[in-house]
């Protein structure tokens, strides 16, 4: 594998579920990474002040939720004044409410205008924490699909996407109709398949996103986020029982390739 | 696909250089001279021939 | 021995009515606050005005106040909540169990009577068997009353009806009446503003952003409830009416608030 030289790896924190543990993950990747500064940053709109600035990133945001997933989203339509405040909200840090969708390519998109110019390159590895569920368009089935992350500049991770991307059983999602025929709550259909998929508040949570965390790393490294060994931390789960196998349950961390990849990486 | 760097062959704007190898409808992100960039904000900017490009796919997981 | 009614006639009955009725009505032609719909959210906004003093009117399309909130889901008359709305149901006095870590369940009927009651003695007005009609606006496209008639009118064609709606003016208005947004549809329909139908439903608990959502959706005008799911594109709810109870509470605090200022500048 022809190998890119890391200068840092950037963790930013844009809302992430508050059960992640940002720190945590900083530290994993220094265990895994010895030669390689890693830095926690915070808010990527810190730096942003002035309230023009944030309003107009608000508006921006709010400008790419997607309506309808099968519908490729047109551009154009002027946020509502509640909208642009949710948003703005958002970028304080003043809530962490989740449930839009937005285009994750539009919104990646203004992220990477958080990036300081000088750290605009393969060197650096900026990783976005949130919960902001996103979607990319997919042209064989002609829809949207809620992503886990999308690796670019800077990769994005969402821990709402973890919860809602990789599908959960199909018989969750039978008793889930008819739970909602019948009126009933769905916290109760959740208690029934407890710890078989990643929830909202999980306790796993930290620990599935260090896998995520290295994917983007590997994106950076090799131009590969992905393994296509099932036990390795890089394998693009579709399934909840992927995920959990992949992150959790797997013998081992990193397949034998990844893993003296890694080894090599530290020794040199 | 996988990150990529290119050694243009001949003087052009990025434009040409995206238009060449059929990525308009890709969603990626270039870098040139140790700088990322989004090639549509940058369509007529001029590369030469000897520049190495690396072209950056960006790649949805889940 | 059971005591006797009083010997009063049908015309002193009839009078009584007609008096009380009409001086209200003339009282409530101007208020600061006219709610279109008497469901969870709308009673909640129109109590927690009320119990700072401000003259509020209910109007309800149906003979009956409350709307959803006497039964849950699929005519099972239980209502769940999610914390945090049982805070509410603290407020009102309304008995609830918890189902489990975060979910309570109450009985319909006793939670919904004990809101329209708390309602009541807060002091708001109801105009029932009324329906919303259209919009009264002012210079500058501000929303400032609404026009309504008597339901049974309004479900009749109007070649055959000639009874003209009224208009009753306020400094705010809220619609609170639900999936349908009626008052934020008259404004799209005269092309003030686009609402955007229910979004995309990838996320089953949308509770809290309703809640985030819930304010001014153009001047004059607040939208609570399940109407600001339709008119910002929000995912549809599940059946809990925390997200109701609390998005009315929000309502009211953004309509105060709005008062305020509106009373600062005059």
């Amino acid at each position: 594998m022809k190998v890119q030289r890391l200068n840092k790896i950037l963790l930013y924190d844009d809302g992430a579920a508050r059960t992640l543990n940002i720190e945590e993950i900083a530290e994993y990747l220094r265990k895994k990474l010895a030669k390689v500064g890693i830095e926690a940053r915070g808010n990527p709109f810190a730096p942003y002040p002035v309230q023009d600035k944030i309003s107009d990133y608000a508006k921006r945001i709010a400008s790419v939720k997607i309506q309808d997933a099968a519908k490729r989203m047109s551009f154009g339509q002027e946020p509502f004044y509640a909208e642009i405040e949710y948003e703005k909200r958002r970028i304080l840090g003043k809530t962490r409410t989740s449930g839009v969708l937005y285009n994750g390519l539009e919104l990646q998109r203004i992220f990477f205008e958080m990036i300081p110019r000088g750290e605009r390159s393969l060197e650096f590895v900026h990783i976005f924490f949130n919960n902001r569920l996103f979607a990319t368009w997919d042209e064989n089935d002609r829809r949207y699909h809620a992503r886990v992350s999308l690796c670019g500049i800077p990769s994005i991770i969402s821990t709402t996407g973890i919860v809602e991307a990789p599908a959960k059983p199909r018989e969750y999602y039978l008793l889930k109709q008819q739970y909602e025929m019948l009126g009933k709550d769905l916290l109760e259909l959740k208690d029934r398949f407890k710890g078989v998929f990643i929830d909202y508040e999980d306790e796993r949570l930290t620990e599935v996103v260090k896998g995520y965390a290295m994917q983007a790393v590997f994106y950076s490294l090799v131009g590969d986020p992905f393994c296509q060994d099932k036990g390795c931390r890089l394998y693009n789960a579709h399934w909840q029982d992927e995920l959990i196998f992949a992150q959790l349950e797997s013998e081992y961390e990193f397949c034998q390739r990844h893993a003296s990849f890694l080894e090599e990486m530290n020794e040199n | 696909m996988r990150i990529e760097k290119i050694k243009v062959k001949e003087d052009k704007t990025i434009k040409e250089f995206i238009d060449e190898l059929s990525l308009s409808a890709v969603p990626i992100l270039l870098e040139l001279d140790g700088e990322i960039f989004y090639p549509d904000d940058n369509y007529d900017r001029k590369i030469q021939a000897g520049d190495r490009l690396a072209v950056i796919p960006i790649i949805a997981g889940g | 021995m059971v005591e006797k009614f009083s010997p009063v006639g049908e015309k002193e009955v009839t009078r009584a009515i007609v008096t009380e009725f009409t001086t209200q009505f003339a009282e409530y032609v101007e208020s600061d606050c006219i709610v279109v719909g008497g469901g969870p959210s709308g009673l909640m906004a129109g109590r927690n005005l009320a119990r700072e003093g401000r003259k509020v009117l209910i109007v309800e399309r149906n003979n009956y106040i409350g709307g959803g909130f006497w039964i849950g889901g699929y005519l099972m008359n239980k209502v769940t909540i999610r914390h945090p709305g049982e805070r509410i149901l603290d407020e009102l006095g309304i008995p609830y169990k918890e189902v489990n870590g975060g979910l309570f369940v109450a009985d319909g009927p006793h939670a919904c009577s004990k809101l329209i009651a708390s309602a009541c003695d807060s002091g708001v007005k109801f105009a029932n068997m009324t329906v919303f009609d259209d919009l009264v606006l002012k210079e500058g496209g501000r929303v400032a009353g609404v026009v309504i008639n008597w339901t049974p009118v309004s479900a009749m064609p109007r070649e055959i009806t000639c009874v003209d709606p009224v208009a009753l003016e306020s400094e705010l208005v809220i619609d609170a009446t639900g999936h349908d947004a009626q008052v934020v549809r008259k404004l799209e329909e005269r092309g003030l503003i686009k609402t955007k139908g229910f979004g995309a439903m990838w996320v089953e608990r949308s509770e809290d952003l309703i809640i985030e959502h819930t304010g001014e959706v153009h001047p004059g005008l607040i939208v609570t409830g399940m109407a600001v799911a339709t008119t910002y594109g929000l995912p549809r709810m599940g059946p809990t009416f925390g997200a109701m109870l609390l998005s009315g509470e929000v309502g009211a605090q953004i309509a105060l608030e709005k008062l305020h200022e509106s009373a600062k500048v005059k």
